[in-house]
């Protein structure tokens, strides 16, 4: 009998130890309560010096959110669409307002993702790739921040692995699924996209289409905190205010600048 | 005794073998057909001949994901849109109605999208009289 406590010990011990996270879980009161079924990708931020590092970004975002179970819209046909429409600029469509470009795409919510670093480094020992990327997943239908991570990624490409155990695991995962070349910088992409995106207490919940929708509430708690993002830095898509798109409109100067309600239903100025 | 032990140890490995499995879910849901792969293979070299290859794989892997009905999200959509660009306006009707058949989520653009090519093609078909219904 006390050998199979001992095998039972040393079993959990890798379970465990596989999926091992940090303690600090997020808040997803709000992320559950808006319950998105959909998610629209939109073209990515670049702000290193890795010309293609963009558009090779958005091709690896729709296998880990379909397989996380969402709907997610034809990232091509968006990516055209948005570019028919006068939408092809990154950084403009970020800092557009979010509820009025889902209402274009009828979805339920919105991705965005800047590339803040993407950077090539040498040492004697090993070739690393060095990248650092911020996700932000807003509501499509009242604008509000729903989830935020922030990822920092040394790959080493002699190794082929992060170091984050969690993130290699499902990179190959992911890789495997999408029958990748597994060429250096899709492999990055796919590890921090793995990390971001699947690690319990800090990616998203399983959306509806998944085996364990609404019932991976132990991973992904609605804990209260309020805690929605890790992120260290500030996002072209969000201010830290979530009616920030709404105010803005709005001139400034006005006589009272704490109000807080009334301003969304209100203006429906046409732009075009 | 042994019987019995045996029975426990190799209940307890398969429990826990579950536990890791599930918790680190790795399973695919869908069969994707090399998609990310084949939509950087065009980012890399936009032109009409990419967009055929890009198409051309987008078909491959639809019809393959339809033997066991594991189409990813936005496939056949992004078949259809691909089609349009190489103007094939019926295609891609045939297959935008496909997406918004399968997917709830995707109707309001799918609708969108249809009706704007229906508006193109009056233009395409011979002049008729207005009489008929």
């Amino acid at each position: 009998m006390n050998k199979i406590k001992i095998l039972a010990a040393i079993l959990s011990a890798i379970a465990l130890s596989a999926c091992a996270t940090a303690p600090d879980y997020k808040d997803f009161t709000t992320f559950i309560s808006a319950d998105p079924h959909s998610i629209l990708i939109v073209p990515v931020i670049n702000h290193s010096e890795e010309v293609e590092a963009a558009d090779l970004f958005l091709t690896t975002l729709p296998v880990p959110l379909s397989e996380k179970g969402y709907y997610v819209f034809p990232t091509n046909m968006v990516k055209k669409i948005m570019e028919e429409d006068g939408l092809g600029d990154p950084l403009l469509v970020h800092s557009a307002d979010t509820t009025r470009l889902a209402d274009l795409f009828g979805a339920d919510s919105i991705i965005y993702v800047e590339i803040l670093e993407w950077t090539n480094k040498y040492n004697v020992l090993s070739a690393g790739v060095q990248v650092h990327f911020l996700y932000t997943i807003k509501d499509g239908h009242d604008g509000k921040l729903l989830w935020q991570d922030e990822q920092n990624l040394i790959v080493d490409k002699s190794q082929g692995g992060s170091g984050n155990i969690f993130a290699d695991l499902i990179a190959t995962a992911i890789v495997a699924a999408s029958d990748s070349l597994s060429s250096d910088y899709t492999y990055v992409a796919n590890s921090a996209n793995a990390a971001a995106i699947y690690a319990p207490g800090q990616g998203i919940p399983a959306g509806p289409y998944s085996a364990l929708y609404k019932s991976d509430t132990k991973q992904f708690p609605a804990n209260g905190t309020g805690r929605i993002s890790d992120a260290t830095v500030l996002a072209a898509s969000y201010q830290a205010d979530p009616n920030i798109n709404m105010k803005n409109k709005e001139e400034k100067g006005d006589e009272n600048s704490e109000e807080t309600n009334s301003s969304e239903d209100s203006d429906q100025n046409n732009s075009n | 005794m042994k019987l019995v032990s045996m029975k426990c140890c190799k209940f307890i490995v398969f429990t826990v073998l579950i536990i890791m499995t599930s918790a680190c879910g790795n399973k695919s849901m869908y069969n994707w057909g090399g998609y990310s792969n084949n939509l950087l293979g065009y980012y890399k070299n936009m032109d009409d001949e990419q967009l055929q290859k890009f198409s051309d794989s987008l078909y491959e892997g639809i019809e393959k994901a339809e033997i066991k009905d594991n189409v990813p999200p936005g496939m056949y959509a992004e078949y259809g849109y691909t089609k349009l660009e190489l103007n094939d306006a019926n295609t891609a009707a045939i297959y935008f109605q496909k997406e918004w058949d399968k997917w709830p989520e995707s109707r309001f653009l799918m609708e969108k999208v249809m009706k704007r090519l229906t508006t193109m093609a009056p233009e395409q078909t011979t002049p008729s009289t207005t009489g008929e219904m």
